[in-house]
């Protein structure tokens, strides 16, 4: 192993040639963590004691949840979901990273973006367009940034081995090409040239779920094909399904648009096209599942971990999914906290747990030293199980009990309130556990960051202090 | 799949379709949409849905400004969708006319509060009691709703006596002796656009259910 973290040297392998790039993305992506999970808290904690900060616009609870939502989404996953597919690009196509360079600038005006939009959510309001809150006058900005690093991506595959190709890179050939696709038309169609009416509901609806189904998940599925494989030291069930399990996801996906409207004041068609299509999903999502469920003889590793957590997340959630997509249940559980349970079990349990089995394995090599505490890994699973159990207990079961109460005309509303009002509770201290654990990476990073640093500051010293006796001397 | 052009080409179609289904389909269906003559509930004719007036089209940003959607929907689902109907939510289904004259339709996915699609019918003649943007609870207890009280000033009361709008607020929450607590312009273009709040008229594709069914709102 490399003494120090920052040799430059020309000879480095493929998978190095990102170090920069790479480290600044998951870097910012673990600040946004903070700032999401910070934000989410203040959210939830604010529907148990609504008059906390109550005095102050900013943090108004409907500013904040959507303050929150963009921080994770666009600042956490999709700036982690960028480093680690820009790493397996030039590790699994043995390709140097194309304008690493390029790909820096692109996310400091990410950051700034990002950074000034979630200000100005919180200063000056939300839009009402769920998933599409950052203000239209940042789009552009946005849009370049997550545009140039996808052609960066693409470069970069393009120089792979000529007639090759992998899972892990069909999924990060869908995942880049997507985004910038969702994000460029839903810009135009809602916030540039809006549409009539309902016509902007279906189109937000469509992107919404683009950017969770679309996007993140086929990042993070990417990160599984390569890294199960990788740390249980096994190899994919049926390499045949692959093709089958990748293709039926992104169709089935593709058209679930409309899953957040059931029952709305939309075409009835279109509600079909996506009920039916979730209840597809279960094609893919078993295939998948199946071809990833891989015992091997590798022992346990962080990365091995989070990988099988997020598969487990990932067959329970899909499953979840599409058995309460039809309208008969959706008569019931729509508008519940249900619906945002299968949100954080997406969110928290299967995307952000792919992305970490990557960065706990790719951090190591591209600092050239191990992560300085053993533990602190261990801690940060062992929070995140148990935050996202109780998560999944306080908003399924409880928002499963609150849509029973809702379809009974007979109960009052200010009953149903009344009865959600201990799982919103336990949601805020699952929230909060959840969030605990996550400090550990942070943690852990920061520490890193430091060692890294150590062999640089004897030299940076001595320079100092012999600049000073020149100076006395003089 | 191992040649790159045909992966992109795969995706690029696949991407198209679900775009052509979710976005080019439903505006060439539902983007010429105009407003219809019918009876509203009392059975007058008018022209339905009609834009906004100042006051309220103001407060709509207010209500979307500060996120009110998060947890409050605007829309009625048919009777075998839920029980909106019989919670008196609305008389009829909301359908994609019920949306023409919103820059925004305010749809919303959570019903940590009530549905408002109707709620400026709800209230009929009463006026909004303002107390409740002020402290949620002080109207309803135990309501999990944001309080906003930035929307409202703390100010001396006037030579000429207090304000006819000031709150009646009794004992903590009291400003100080020779203070009275009025809401903001924001606030009352918000009652305005809560006031605003119906669907009740006839369209043909969601006609009003027949006078003597109909349940009056809660």
């Amino acid at each position: 192993m490399s003494q120090s973290c920052c040799n430059t040297s020309t000879e480095v392998p493929a998978e190095v040639s990102g170090r920069e790039p790479v480290l600044f993305l998951f870097g910012s992506a673990i600040l946004w963590l903070l700032a999401g999970l910070a934000l989410s808290l203040l959210a939830s904690a604010k529907l148990n004691l609504p008059s906390l900060l109550a005095g102050c616009e900013w943090f108004t609870y409907g500013r904040v949840e959507a303050a929150a939502r963009t921080a994770l989404v666009f600042g956490f996953a999709s700036q982690l979901g960028f480093g680690v597919a820009l790493w397996l690009l030039t590790k699994t196509g043995a390709a140097r990273l194309s304008g690493p360079g390029v790909a820096v600038i692109a996310t400091i005006f990410w950051n700034l973006a990002l950074t000034l939009g979630v200000v100005g959510i919180l200063a000056l309001g939300s839009n009402g367009l769920p998933g599409l809150e950052l203000p239209k006058q940042l789009a552009p900005t946005l849009g370049l940034a997550i545009g140039v690093l996808s052609l960066i991506g693409f470069a970069t595959f393009a120089k792979r081995e000529p007639g090759t190709s992998s899972p892990t890179q069909w999924y990060l050939m869908a995942a880049l090409l997507a985004f910038p696709l969702l994000y460029l038309t839903a810009q135009v169609t809602l916030l540039f040239f809006p549409s009539r009416g309902v016509v902007q509901a279906i189109a937000a609806g469509w992107f919404g779920q683009g950017v969770l189904f679309l996007w993140l998940a086929p990042l993070a599925l990417a990160s599984l094909y390569h890294f199960i494989p990788a740390s249980t030291g096994g190899t994919v069930r049926s390499p045949a399904l692959a093709p089958l399990g990748f293709w039926s996801w992104l169709i089935f996906a593709s058209w679930t648009g409309a899953s957040s409207l059931v029952g709305g004041p939309v075409p009835a068609w279109v509600i079909t096209v996506s009920v039916a299509a979730g209840v597809l999903l279960l094609i893919p999502v078993t295939l998948i599942s199946l071809n990833l469920s891989i015992c091997g003889p590798a022992k346990c590793t962080t990365t091995k971990y989070f990988a099988l957590l997020a598969l487990a997340a990932f067959t329970l959630g899909g499953f979840a999914f599409a058995l309460t997509s039809p309208r008969c249940a959706q008569a019931v559980l729509h508008f519940t906290q249900f619906n945002v349970a299968l949100r954080e079990l997406f969110l928290f349990g299967f995307v952000a747990p792919a992305l970490f089995a990557a960065f706990y394995a790719i951090v190591p090599q591209l600092a050239g030293r191990e992560f300085p505490c053993r533990l602190s890994p261990k801690g940060h699973f062992g929070f995140t199980v148990l935050g996202l159990g109780l998560l999944l207990l306080a908003s399924g079961v409880g928002g499963w009990k609150q849509g029973w109460l809702l379809a009974d005309p007979k109960a009052d509303f200010a009953a149903v309130s009344a009865g959600l009002k201990p799982w919103l509770w336990l949601h805020t201290l699952a929230l909060a556990i959840y969030a605990f654990g996550q400090l550990a990476i942070v943690a852990n990073s920061v520490w890193l960051i430091f060692e890294c640093v150590k062999p640089l500051r004897q030299p940076v010293l001595a320079l100092f202090t012999e600049t000073r006796t020149a100076v006395a001397g003089k | 799949m191992n040649s790159g052009p045909l992966l992109y080409f795969g995706l690029v179609a696949t991407l198209a379709a679900s775009w052509f289904g979710f976005v080019v389909v439903p505006h060439q269906q539902l983007g010429a949409l105009q407003p219809e003559t019918g009876a509203n509930a009392a059975g007058t004719e008018v022209i339905y849905p009609a834009a906004r007036s100042g006051e309220a089209a103001q407060g709509r940003a207010v209500y979307q400004s500060l996120g009110c959607v998060s947890c409050h929907s605007q829309q009625v689902r048919s009777e075998n969708n839920g029980s909106d109907l019989a919670r008196g939510w609305g008389h009829r289904r909301t359908v994609a006319r019920d949306y023409l004259f919103d820059p925004t339709p305010l749809l919303g996915v959570s019903r940590l509060g009530p549905d408002l699609a109707n709620y400026g019918e709800r209230l009929g003649t009463n006026s909004f009691p303002i107390t409740r943007l002020y402290r949620p609870t002080l109207v309803v207890t135990n309501s999990t709703c944001a309080a906003v009280p930035f929307l409202f000033e703390e100010r001396p009361i006037r030579r000429n006596g207090p304000s006819p709008e000031a709150l009646a607020l009794k004992g903590d929450d009291a400003p100080a002796a020779g203070k009275e607590v009025i809401p903001t312009l924001r606030a009352r273009q918000l009652a305005a656009y809560l006031h605003s709040l119906g669907t009740s008229a006839d369209l043909p594709e969601a006609p009003l259910p027949p006078a003597e069914d109909a349940n009056a709102p809660k």
